[in-house]
């Protein structure tokens, strides 16, 4: 062996740990993808098991229902609160299954900016049906009450004034209305910041870190 | 961002840059790949330690081959080491064997490595790597009329050695 050969040898040698150092890159990154991924897909565990309480929610919703129109058969405004839960409870369910539905669809071995996507469109429909789901109750706890107490054999609204009665019916609506305008106001342009932040409280903690999880894949992919 | 995280950053990315000095430098000292990853971090450990006193105006590669030789050397004083061991693990891309010729020069550049006492070792690795009689001066604490003489001899050597 030549000084000239020792460093050919050298230079290949150099190679050689260049190229093994590359693959240890790449394959350390390929490692910390799959990590963040997994972490996007384990987060959404509450969300998962908050709409198996939410159908639960709506099993045990629609049982005092039914409970209530069929031992009310002849009484149409009781026959009426019985069925509103019933179709209540119904849709809860509905709206639930379509969010597991949704949420099984998400394939983690996609592209970023597929999962960013169908998590998005699943951030849009859960917000909507959270507010589907939680704004009839400005009125609705006034017949849940009732059925209720009902069931359990003593007459709420039979007790109250109906000044009671109207000035929660007109609380509710306002509260309706309100919560209406509220949203409308928030999304005015030069709100975005605070609209934003409203939006992460209504889309809840696993769908926001979700979001901010493929965020982070998203730049380290570009 | 504090000044730690900045340092921390401006770190990494030095590392990353020259991240193959060190591994040469370890492949020089080692041969067992335990033995080979503990020398790395070790070399990471005391190249942080240094960082903060690291004056940005000299070469950052420079500095990085005195910190790495010296942890190299000190790390080789404390361990005896046997020389079968290292002719076991070479950077043999996967499923090579027997060893290419190429691999087979790579292994007898190392069997001439091994059979040198550290300082003709750093010398060699510095030489090899292509280093200016300075930048060797600087990184073996020798003078560069010094160094020009150690290697001239050491090439002497090793021409007889080949003959």
């Amino acid at each position: 062996m030549e000084l000239e050969e020792l460093k050919r040898s050298w230079l290949e040698f150099e190679q050689r740990i260049e190229t093994r150092l590359a693959t240890r890159v790449s394959r350390d990154a390929d490692a910390w993808n799959h990590r963040q991924r997994d972490r996007v897909r384990r987060g959404l565990w509450p969300l998962f098991w908050g709409q198996i309480a939410l159908m639960a929610f709506g099993v045990v919703m629609i049982l005092m229902a039914v409970a209530y129109w069929s031992a009310n058969l002849g009484v149409a405004h009781r026959m009426a609160v019985g069925v509103l839960f019933h179709v209540y409870g119904v849709v809860v369910i509905i709206m639930a299954g379509i969010t597991l539905g949704r949420m099984s669809r998400i394939d983690y071995t996609d592209r970023v900016v597929v999962i960013q996507q169908r998590l998005k469109d699943l951030r849009r429909w859960y917000v909507r049906c959270g507010a589907m789901v939680g704004l009839p109750w400005w009125l609705l706890w006034m017949p849940f009450i009732h059925l209720v107490f009902d069931l359990l054999g003593a007459d709420f609204l039979g007790n109250t004034s109906p000044l009671f009665l109207w000035t929660n019916i007109g609380v509710g609506v306002l509260g309706l209305i309100g919560t209406y305008l509220f949203h409308r106001w928030l999304h005015q342009p030069g709100r975005e910041q605070i609209a934003a932040r409203f939006d992460d409280n209504a889309a809840g903690k696993s769908l926001t870190r979700a979001r901010n999880l493929l965020a982070d894949l998203e730049s380290s992919e570009v | 961002m504090n000044r730690g995280t900045e340092l921390q950053q401006r770190f990494a990315t030095l590392l990353a840059q020259h991240a193959g000095i060190v591994w040469r430098v370890a492949y020089a000292w080692c041969r067992q790949a335990t033995d080979r990853d503990d020398l790395v971090q070790e070399i990471h450990y005391q190249l942080w330690r240094a960082f903060d006193r690291y004056d940005s105006t000299r070469t950052f590669s420079t500095w990085m081959y005195r910190i790495a030789m010296n942890v190299a050397i000190s790390n080789d004083r404390r361990r005896k080491r046997s020389r079968e061991e290292r002719l076991q693990d070479f950077p043999e891309p996967a499923g090579s064997m027997p060893l290419s010729a190429e691999g087979e020069r790579i292994v007898e550049l190392f069997q001439i490595i091994d059979g040198l006492d550290p300082t003709n070792r750093a010398l060699l690795l510095l030489w090899l790597e292509n280093q200016s009689y300075a930048a060797i001066a600087e990184v073996l604490g020798l003078s560069e009329t010094n160094v020009a003489t150690r290697l001239s001899r050491l090439k002497q050597k090793l021409k007889t050695q080949f003959e």
